[in-house]
């Protein structure tokens, strides 16, 4: 997060904006601003997630004894400093290297080394996207689960935390299909006075590894679009 | 209620308060009938209601048929068994039925809600057996075990049927090893030192190993392993198959544990089924419950091998093909199940030709052999689809020129490790090295309390729960 000083990524992989919001609300001092990315509205709260977070007794030996975290538990460390050393030799004569070992998207759907076999995984990726995507919204669901974002923003502004949404860029054949269209409408409808930082403009060139993750290059060109756009949306 | 959870160690610390105040002794099986009762519906009260049916009609049938209240005592056994398979069919293979018969149409869009009750597959069994061996009487008498009074056989099944330990995931218990333990238990006879065994080794390989599994074999997912190489595919097909030992086996031993610590002793589930050297082997150690109940209630009353070798065969398949099923409501648990019994039914006729001793090299090669295939068909119980099976196979044999993914595969090993040195431990237990081992087994179980305090994965359910 070098790039964005100040700002504490919760967006932790496979868990949804609600765990995000779980870990704010157990903070003693509120964050100025909050920015909620509304692309997978539809993914439920983690209750054992919850659960480890709010858990008096694991929150504090986590955070005042470093050996209860992931990365310091004593198998974790043997295996950093011993099995990782000693399986890197092994595998030292027989890893090729590889160029360009993520596969980019390119209009048309072209990969940049023309192999069959890369072209034929990142296809089926974006076909089931498109798929997700282009299914009737179940709106009884996502009613709900807006339901449950008001009553968890509707706490945080009355904090002082000032909410803004955005919207993560995706394959340029999402972004036109049903989940996309219906969740920027309805993020718009319900929260009509909260900022909303769209998607960039120039969407067409974005690339993805999979339709819905930003490859490392594209990551850095999003970070600088919303390090503007959140400064102004902070400054109204 | 996850036993990996605050909530579970509380219930269990004041039942047992509450179970062994001597004044209150009388009352022990109510005490436990209330907390499991708790433990189900920790969660969603509403299941208790099918508890309590499938209770009730195992209560009823049981009753009739050990008190001799009818002459027609094979009708009501019928129909006792009937209705727990028919529980079963409905909550838990009614979607696939719809979806293979129906197709899509309304019912079948009906019939796929239909939600799955936790523990179902393992509660309905134990009915089955409660009502087959009351009407056996092939292990003990009835008049000996069904008391005269309906109110008291009904408190008995009741707590035969819930008991919580082995509620949701088994082991599966028959009811001629349970119901003759039904007695008042006192603090004294606590086995204390079986029961910590028991109980460490059981949170070690659940919360150590199989919670720390799941966060890397997840890349066992359609389509993302074919962008990962061959190497790490391989180690993850390895490491799942520790994964999946260490949930249920580490499941088995804290129930049998808990279970101990109120005075019932439950058979034990697993056996280093990795050691196997042939697949009736592994089923002898593998999931000990299941496998025997099958083997007692439906291979042995199909004929099992005393109807000729062509019906021995066919018998096979079915229990398998079953057996299989009985595991999740798709098809690719079913052939999950056809591919043991087919690899039973080989083993079967090559070894009826073949007597030869075998020497050491060849014994260790056949328990890779089967420790390898057992591993391929776990990949039917990650990859619902056969489909998937088949590219991630696929996928092994051409991703070889991908770099190996050392993070991925260091941490596997690492976390597999304590699964390989278990089973190495077993095998070598009467040499000289194990001897020595067996001396510090107390420095053993002090290092895997240490690891259960400060290196626990993130809680994930018992892979069998959904079964």
């Amino acid at each position: 997060m070098d790039s964005l000083p100040n700002f504490y990524n919760l967006s932790l992989n496979g868990q949804s904006l609600f765990d995000g919001l779980t870990i704010v609300k157990t903070k003693e001092n509120a964050p100025k601003n909050v920015f909620i990315e509304i692309n997978v509205i539809d993914r439920g709260e983690d209750s054992n997630f919850r659960e480890i977070i709010s858990s008096p007794i694991l929150n504090t030996l986590k955070r005042n004894l470093h050996i209860f975290r992931t990365d310091k538990q004593p198998l974790a460390y043997v295996g950093s400093k011993f099995v990782a050393p000693f399986v890197n030799v092994c595998f030292k004569n027989i890893i090729y290297k590889v160029n360009n070992k993520i596969e980019y998207e390119f209009p048309g759907n072209r990969l940049d080394n023309g192999k069959k076999s890369r072209t034929t995984i990142f296809d089926k990726m974006l076909s089931i996207q498109i798929d997700r995507y282009s299914l009737d919204v179940d709106t009884s669901i996502m009613n709900k689960q807006f339901t449950i974002l008001k009553n968890q923003v509707e706490f945080l502004e009355s904090k002082g935390v000032k909410v803004i949404f955005f919207e993560m860029p995706v394959n340029n054949q999402l972004i036109h299909l049903n989940k996309a269209i219906y969740l920027r409408a309805k993020v718009r409808n319900d929260f009509p006075n909260n900022i909303f930082i769209g998607i960039p403009s120039n969407i067409e060139t974005y690339k993805t590894s999979d339709g819905v993750h930003l490859t490392n290059n594209e990551s850095n060109i999003y970070t600088s679009f919303f390090k503007k756009a959140a400064i102004t949306a902070t400054n109204k | 209620m996850l036993f990996n959870s605050f909530s579970f160690i509380g219930l269990v610390l004041v039942t047992m308060l509450v179970y062994y105040i001597p004044r209150l002794s009388k009352y022990q099986v109510h005490t436990l009938i209330i907390s499991s009762l708790i433990f189900y519906s920790w969660n969603n009260i509403s299941l208790v209601t099918l508890l309590l049916i499938s209770a009730g009609i195992n209560i009823l049938t049981s009753y009739v048929i050990g008190t001799r209240k009818t002459n027609n005592l094979k009708l009501i056994a019928w129909i006792g068994v009937s209705s727990n398979l028919l529980l079963l069919a409905f909550f838990k293979y009614a979607g696939l039925i719809s979806l293979t018969i129906l197709k899509d149409n309304s019912i079948s869009d009906f019939l796929i809600t239909i939600p799955l009750p936790i523990g179902i597959s393992f509660f309905t069994f134990q009915g089955i057996s409660l009502v087959v061996d009351v009407y056996k009487e092939n292990h003990f008498r009835n008049d000996t075990i069904i008391p005269k009074s309906l109110k008291e056989h009904a408190k008995n099944i009741l707590f035969f049927i819930s008991f919580f330990p082995q509620l949701v995931a088994g082991p599966i218990v028959k009811a001629h090893d349970f119901l003759p333990q039904i007695s008042i238990k006192t603090f004294n006879e606590i086995n204390w030192e079986k029961c910590f065994r028991e109980i460490v080794l059981g949170y070690f390989l659940k919360i150590v190993v199989a919670d720390n599994l799941k966060d890397f074999t997840f890349w066992i997912a359609y389509p993302y392993f074919q962008g990962q190489d061959s190497y790490s595919l391989l180690t993850m097909l390895f490491g799942f198959s520790c994964q999946i030992y260490a949930d249920f086996a580490g499941y088995s031993l804290i129930a049998l544990g808990i279970a101990r610590l109120f005075g019932y002793n439950l058979n034990d589930n697993f056996k280093f089924p990795y050691i196997s050297t042939s697949f009736k082997e592994f089923w002898k150690r593998w999931h000990i419950s299941l496998s025997s109940f099958l083997q007692e209630y439906l291979y042995i009353p199909l004929g099992g091998n005393r109807k000729g070798e062509a019906r021995t065969y066919i018998n096979l398949m079915i229990t398998m093909a079953l057996g299989g099923l009985w595991h999740g409501a798709a098809w690719s648990f079913a052939i999950w199940g056809i591919f043991h019994g087919l690899a039973l039914a080989i083993e079967r006729f090559f070894t009826k030709k073949s007597q030869t001793k075998i020497i050491p090299f060849v014994k260790f090669l056949k328990i890779l052999f089967v420790f390898l295939m057992v591993s391929v068909a776990w990949l039917l119980f990650k990859l619902p689809e056969f489909g998937h099976v088949i590219e991630y196979l696929k996928s092994i044999a051409q991703n070889f020129n991908k770099n190996a993914n050392i993070i991925l595969i260091s941490n596997i090993l690492i976390y597999s490790t304590p699964v390989a040195l278990h089973h190495l431990y077993y095998l070598y237990i009467t040499n000289f090295e194990g001897r020595i081992i067996k001396r510090f087994k107390f420095a053993l179980y002090g290092v895997m309390l240490f690891l259960i305090i400060t290196n626990s994965g993130i809680p994930g359910s018992f892979i069998y729960f959904q079964f």
